[in-house]
């Protein structure tokens, strides 16, 4: 069986935008940016687990519902 | 309760569980299901398993039985074909019959089951109770069963002796009850309640965390206890979480309660199936509040409550009006002497004999047994539907069995009201350009109202109306139980019989395509490779997955 260099990460929160520009908005947030431990692309993000509910709040406060999976 | 009869899902009789009679035995088994009584022991096992499987020898064999048989295998089909001894002849003895005759022996032994299992019709849980077929008495808390075919051929309904209780002349018409629309409205908000806490965190001790119980009740507006339409509904947090429980649908985890459904469970099943599980899981154990008695002793708390409840199955005519204390002046007649003869021996009077104990007896009992009806007719049962209470009157508290009611403790009556229910159609509801949806509570079905209880918000609830509003966050709400757009405005339209205002249809649209902007994962898989060369590698090879970057992959 081949071997492939990759890591796989468990129980990683994302979120995830239909457009890159829509991201851009909302890491301009402090809060969202510092909630957001890497950016995986141009239209999703990875989240530090415990910041998710504050990600919530926050996406609430801008008028954000967004669809959770 | 039943874990101990280790029996497939079905109830069935079978091989094994014939095993330990004697040849002797077996042979008076297979007598009473028309056999010679002459094989051996694996072929009177043989014959009665093959009567079993011929529906048509099962109803011959109901044909000839006497009406306190029937009537017991009635209630052991109700009871889900499992049941106590005892509470086999208590509710016998609720329904007119006398099972243990001129029998002597106190309450913790009965002597008419043992017949029922002489005559082939029942078995017992044999790990549990050592019992034999010459027995002429078994423990009342020995667990019995019945065959589900044997159960399933049952022609109904079982004869009731009527109660002595004589309806009121007055008219009803002013009497409160709750629509069964009002019910499923309110097992709704409860189950999405629970839903919200996640749950119920237990202490120590086992019990639901004061906070916990507080937040639920704030949740659901009895942070003072409930109401309805005047009549007190006593302890409802109290009952409402034990029922949920019994039910199946909270389960006690490490250190918490969990819920094991979802509000879409309300709608998977006829409602009045479901009223009748919770009721049967209420009469389990029904959460009132015992009055104390020097006089009354009946085995066990709930003996009492779930007696009454029975003799309510038996009054002449559950249509009419009843008042508690003429109730319960008839169900004394039925079971008075019987649970005042349960006290243990020690507790007994001498002179019960005497007219004067007598008296005092009877007085005792038929206050006792009035607080109980009141407390469960008002409480559990007006909750549920099931009766239209008018005020207390000299007479006591004044009920009567609504049609839902009717069919939910009656026994002949469900599959036509059900049909009558079905006929009736119209539009459920009006959907204002303001986003007011307004519900006619006699049209609207219970998936209909499961629907606007998920995708909407309730803010007013009549006798006859509801209002909700459809607002962006409800929708979202809705959505995220997995209904599409073309569902939502689909199931809308249906409801109004009509085309939805466009205003609303349009900002419905605007709404869904908002929430399709962002999407939240909070626990995924993420592979992440050193290089996309590699990753590419990896899905050629057939790594199942999609693109979140150059680097990473979401993972199913």
């Amino acid at each position: 069986m081949s071997k492939y260099d990759a890591v796989v990460h468990e129980n990683v929160p994302i979120i995830e935008v239909t457009e890159s520009v829509l991201l851009d908005q909302l890491l301009a947030d402090p809060i969202l940016a510092f909630a957001v431990v890497k950016r995986l692309g141009p239209t999703a993000a990875a989240i530090d687990p415990v910041m998710l509910e504050q990600v919530m709040k926050q996406l609430a406060k801008y008028g954000h519902l967004p669809k959770v999976v | 309760m039943i874990t101990s009869i280790k029996l497939d899902s079905q109830l069935r009789f079978t091989a094994e569980t014939f095993r330990p009679f004697s040849e002797v035995e077996l042979r008076n088994l297979s007598k009473t299901w028309g056999g010679s009584g002459t094989w051996r022991k694996t072929g009177c096992i043989k014959y009665i398993l093959d009567s079993l499987a011929q529906p048509e020898r099962i109803r011959e064999r109901l044909s000839i039985l006497p009406e306190m048989d029937m009537a017991a295998l009635w209630i052991l089909r109700e009871q889900g074909g499992v049941m106590r001894a005892g509470d086999l002849e208590w509710i016998l003895r609720c329904y007119g019959y006398n099972p243990s005759g001129g029998t002597t022996l106190g309450y913790n032994r009965c002597v008419y089951v043992p017949q029922l299992i002489q005559n082939g019709l029942l078995l017992w849980d044999q790990e549990d109770y050592f019992f034999s077929l010459n027995s002429r008495s078994i423990s009342s808390h020995t667990l019995v069963w019945i065959d589900g075919r044997i159960t399933d051929e049952l022609m109904g309904p079982p004869t009731i002796v009527p109660l002595n209780a004589h309806p009121l002349q007055a008219p009803a018409d002013a009497a409160a009850y709750r629509r069964p629309s009002h019910v499923l409205m309110d097992c709704l908000a409860i189950t999405r309640a629970l839903q919200q806490m996640q749950g119920l965190r237990l202490t120590q001790q086992g019990t639901v965390r004061v906070a916990d119980v507080r937040q639920f009740a704030k949740l659901l507006g009895w942070e003072k206890g409930a109401t309805y339409a005047g009549f007190t509904f006593p302890n409802i947090v109290e009952v409402v979480l034990a029922i949920w429980t019994r039910c199946h649908w909270l389960v006690k985890g490490d250190g918490e309660v969990k819920l094991t459904i979802t509000p879409e469970y309300f709608n998977s099943k006829p409602f009045e199936e479901i009223v009748s599980l919770m009721m049967g899981s209420y009469l389990a154990r029904p959460r009132v509040t015992y009055p104390h008695s020097d006089i009354i002793y009946t085995g066990e708390e709930a003996t009492l409550p779930v007696g009454l409840v029975y003799c309510m199955r038996a009054l002449p005519e559950m249509a009419r009006t009843y008042a508690t204390s003429h109730f319960a002046a008839a169900a004394y007649q039925r079971i008075g002497d019987y649970t005042m003869r349960l006290r243990p021996y020690y507790q007994q009077r001498p002179g019960l004999a005497e007219k004067d104990a007598d008296a005092e007896a009877k007085k005792q009992w038929l206050t006792i047994a009035d607080t109980l009806c009141t407390e469960m007719l008002t409480g559990w049962m007006y909750w549920l539907g099931l009766v239209a209470l008018q005020q207390e009157s000299s007479e006591g508290l004044i009920f009567r069995f609504t049609e839902f009611g009717q069919r939910i403790m009656g026994y002949g009556v469900r599959a036509k009201a059900a049909k009558k229910a079905a006929e009736t159609a119209g539009p459920a509801w009006v959907v204002q350009p303001n986003f007011d949806v307004i519900v006619y509570l006699d049209n609207v079905t219970p998936e209909q109202l499961a629907f606007l209880e998920t995708h909407g918000e309730r803010r007013q609830m009549e006798m006859h109306t509801a209002r909700y509003v459809l607002t962006r966050e409800s929708i979202h709400h809705g959505m995220d139980t997995g209904t599409s757009l073309k569902d939502v405005i689909a199931a809308l339209r249906a409801g109004a019989s009509a085309a939805l205002p466009q205003n609303v249809e349009r900002e419905i649209r605007s709404w869904a395509e908002l929430r399709e902007r962002i999407t939240v994962h909070p626990a995924c898989r993420i592979i992440a490779f050193e290089t996309s060369r590699e990753r590419d590698r990896a899905l050629q090879a057939g790594l199942q997955g999609r693109l979140l970057g150059d680097l990473y992959v979401l993972a199913p």
